[in-house]
């Protein structure tokens, strides 16, 4: 009992005090990553983990319901045929060069889940150096905003590269299920609380059916917030719903992941940490330097890259201490801080 | 939309969640990951459905918190078993925190001005009823126990006993019904005020009394001896709390000085510290975090930051525990103990209502007090069951017959005491919010 007040009181402490601390010392090359470490230190604890598990889907199928709330088709038709050609050709080529080589370590459907994660551009970090006034920002800006949704797409597929029939159909059935029901059952909310709490209501209803049912909480949400983007009149009233908890979401959820994850320090964790740094590091470089870019802005997959990778975690198994999520996550963050330490000096400033 | 055309539209939403959740819920499946089916599936539903016939209540004129409360008594396990024991169960610990966040709020909006202000009716109210309503009680209950009419086997021993313990819950009161209601409608003025003084304090009372008759019972049952050390032990035990308050108090202030930001998710946080420190250190949270938010409220300038967070998130705090309140609710002994159920509720019901009109007579105060303020005090829940389980775990041979009767009773109260209170705080003209 006296391990749980610990643990919530040192939440608190690292939630309220971290930031204070990173502000203070104009230190933010984690870019909120760093509550992640935090949940790893409580990971040491000797606490049950299995009672923590089914926290992550509501928060897996929230951020699902924000990215495909994002999707709206009305916005897309304004974008011209060379952004999207620019997006494809980064995503696809990269996703593919990656894919290829992390299939000689790894089975096909972690090779192209990893491919698909590390494709991912950070837009947190890059709008933290990049001013917004030339057109050539804004394009770049616009891109690391764009490639998240094609790199989910392929994060899709790539979830369901084993193809089980089962959680293949489930897929379909809950999506259409959830579809309608939230449409019907927001239509009735008019007042912002009232909203706010069916969106809680929804999502811990609809992420731990989806959970139990062995479908990927993120995957089905985000389809469903494309529906309700698109097809739900309160859609943008959502969308702002969404994303003004965003970052207490990303908080909480980064504690929560580093403390139900673990860690397993050893050889192998090593190596597989080696081998996927450097063959993101050298694909991207490869990619921008012939691009004429500076590619430390398009390095890091940032904290979005964890979401997809706790959200295959958590239906492959969520294994405590699984080296390629652990491997994999911490290249995320060596990124991250690569990425902020080389662009603060490139870029002066600005965070 | 007319006001029909909602409701139809509101419950058809409502039967078509509750399809889907049966359809899962109710097949008898393997899940893929059946290691751990988790609550929060049945409580994403919950809150869904709480809140939909909130809004019916509201359409029907009633208090948003009873159509909670009926969402918890349809879904949970003595109707439909959406919402299982088993889930219940691990609900708790959500519901105790969210208790913890009713209390501090209650402590919050209790302004040390207007105690002082109103410290004769609180007072006088607060000692009339607890000493009337007891003997109320007591003698209404006494001879149909005693003499075995409608409750038959109890010795004389037990029988006085039961009609004491009857008494004493008689005169506990939920505080979390009585704020949520005065939250929903804004309520300010005299009328209020004095209504959550009377409710703090009360906590208070209920306590000693109830730790008295206690001792009484066990030295005149079990033959335990009665010693001052008991006593001392009782006050210490209150009065550690109410320290312990403080302390939590002066915290909160610190943190809202220094830090304040996400207050919201603070408070929810340092309401389950508070009840996990209660529980392992035998303390009583609802005093412990009342007396917290009152210390907020007073001796800092917080207590406007304090009460924000609060109007700011007490929607999905009140959804979440009055439903899981209501689910937990057990009617199935109202079927063999109406009689004495409905008996019990009458005589509560009456006494309240006259104690609290001589009370503020007594007390002169304002005429809103006289006619209604009766009706603030007549949920019980958390307290009242606490006091009852006791009993049934000491004196088995009269306790389980109590238990039985006073948890239909709860549930009885709990609908109608919303209703009454709103209509209350209605009269009164302290409602900023009216339907």
């Amino acid at each position: 009992m006296i391990s749980e007040i610990l643990i919530v009181s040192a939440v608190i402490l690292s939630y309220f005090g971290i930031g204070f601390v990173f502000r203070k010392n104009k230190m933010s090359p984690f870019l909120g990553l760093e509550f992640f470490l935090i949940g790893l230190l409580f990971s040491l604890l000797k606490v049950n983990k299995n009672n923590f598990i089914p926290l992550l889907p509501p928060f897996l199928s929230a951020f699902g319901l924000l990215m495909g709330m994002q999707v709206k088709f009305a916005d897309l038709k304004a974008l011209g045929k060379d952004f999207y050609k620019n997006v494809l050709v980064y995503s696809l080529s990269v996703f593919v060069a990656f894919f290829i080589v992390f299939s000689f370590f790894f089975p096909y459907q972690d090779a192209s889940v990893l491919g698909a994660v590390f494709a991912l551009v950070s837009y947190k970090v890059m709008a933290t150096f990049i001013p917004d006034r030339k057109k050539e920002d804004r394009e770049k800006l616009f891109f690391s905003a764009f490639v998240p949704f094609v790199c989910i797409v392929i994060y899709f597929f790539s979830a369901f590269l084993s193809f089980n029939p089962n959680i293949f159909k489930w897929f379909f059935v809950l999506f259409i299920a959830f579809s309608f029901l939230a449409k019907i059952i927001f239509s009735v909310f008019d007042d912002d609380m009232s909203l706010v709490l069916s969106v809680i209501g929804i999502v811990l209803f609809f992420s731990e059916l989806a959970y139990i049912k062995g479908v990927s909480p993120f995957a089905v949400m985000f389809f469903v917030g494309v529906f309700l983007s698109n097809w739900c009149k309160k859609g943008d009233k959502l969308f702002e719903i969404l994303l003004a908890d965003e970052k207490q979401l990303y908080t909480i959820f980064l504690i929560f992941l580093g403390f139900v994850s673990g860690y397993d320090f050893n050889l192998s964790f090593l190596k597989i940490t080696f081998v996927v740094f450097a063959s993101v590091f050298l694909a991207k470089y490869v990619f921008f330097k012939i691009k004429k870019d500076i590619f430390f802005l398009y390095l890091s997959p940032g904290a979005f890259g964890v979401v997809l990778l706790a959200d295959y975690w958590l239906i492959t198994g969520h294994e405590e201490g699984s080296l390629l999520f652990s491997s994999a996550i911490t290249v995320i963050i060596v990124l991250q801080v690569m990425s902020m330490i080389f662009l603060k000096r490139i870029y002066g400033k600005k965070d | 939309m007319g006001k029909k055309i909602k409701i139809v539209k509101i419950l058809f939403v409502l039967a078509v969640v509750s399809l889907f959740f049966y359809l899962f819920k109710g097949a008898k499946e393997v899940f893929y990951f059946s290691d751990v089916v988790s609550p929060y599936f049945s409580l994403g539903f919950l809150i869904i459905s709480a809140l939909l016939l909130g809004l019916v209540a509201n359409e029907l004129g009633l208090p948003s918190l009873t159509g909670y409360l009926i969402a918890g008594m349809i879904f949970g396990p003595q109707i439909f078993n959406f919402v299982s024991q088993k889930d219940l169960k691990t609900l708790e610990l959500i519901n105790s925190i969210a208790l913890s966040f009713i209390a501090i709020s209650a402590g919050g909006e209790l302004k040390l001005e207007s105690l002082k202000r109103n410290a004769k009716p609180i007072t006088v109210i607060t000692v009339v009823q607890s000493i009337l309503i007891l003997l109320g009680v007591f003698i209404a209950v006494y001879p149909f126990v005693r003499f075995g009419v409608y409750i038959k086997g109890l010795n004389p021993q037990s029988a006085l006993f039961f009609a004491l313990f009857l008494g004493v819950i008689a005169v506990a009161k939920s505080p979390a019904s009585t704020i949520a209601i005065i939250n929903e409608y804004k309520a300010r003025g005299t009328f209020t005020d004095i209504v959550l003084g009377i409710t703090m304090i009360k906590d208070v009372v209920v306590l000693l009394m109830f730790s008295i008759a206690f001792a009484f019972a066990e030295n005149a049952i079990t033959g335990v001896e009665i010693s001052p050390k008991f006593f001392l032990s009782i006050f210490s035990h209150i009065l550690i709390s109410g320290f312990m308050g403080i302390i939590f108090g002066f915290l909160m202030i610190v943190f809202f000085k220094f830090v304040a930001k996400e207050i919201g998710i603070f408070i929810v946080l340092a309401s389950f510290i508070s009840y996990k420190f209660a529980s392992i250190v035998g303390l009583e949270n609802m005093f412990m975090c009342m007396v917290a938010g009152f210390v907020v409220q007073n001796f800092s300038k917080q207590g406007s930051v304090l009460i924000d967070a609060i109007e700011g998130s007490h929607l999905p705090v009140y959804v979440i525990f009055f439903s899981i309140a209501g689910a937990g609710l057990d009617f199935s002994s109202l079927k063999s103990y109406w009689a004495a159920v409905l008996f019990f509720v009458i005589i509560r019901l009456f006494l309240i209502y006259g104690t609290t009109y001589l009370g503020a007579v007594i007390s002169n105060t304002i005429e809103s007090v006289k006619k209604y303020a009766w009706t603030g005090f007549i949920t019980n829940a958390g307290l009242t069951l606490s006091m009852v389980i006791l009993i049934e775990k000491d004196f088995p041979d009269f306790g389980s017959l109590l238990k039985a009767i006073v948890i239909s009773v709860i549930a009885v109260n709990q609908i109608i005491g919303p209703i009454l209170f709103k209509i209350g705080i209605e009269k009164s003209g302290e409602a900023t919010i009216s339907d």
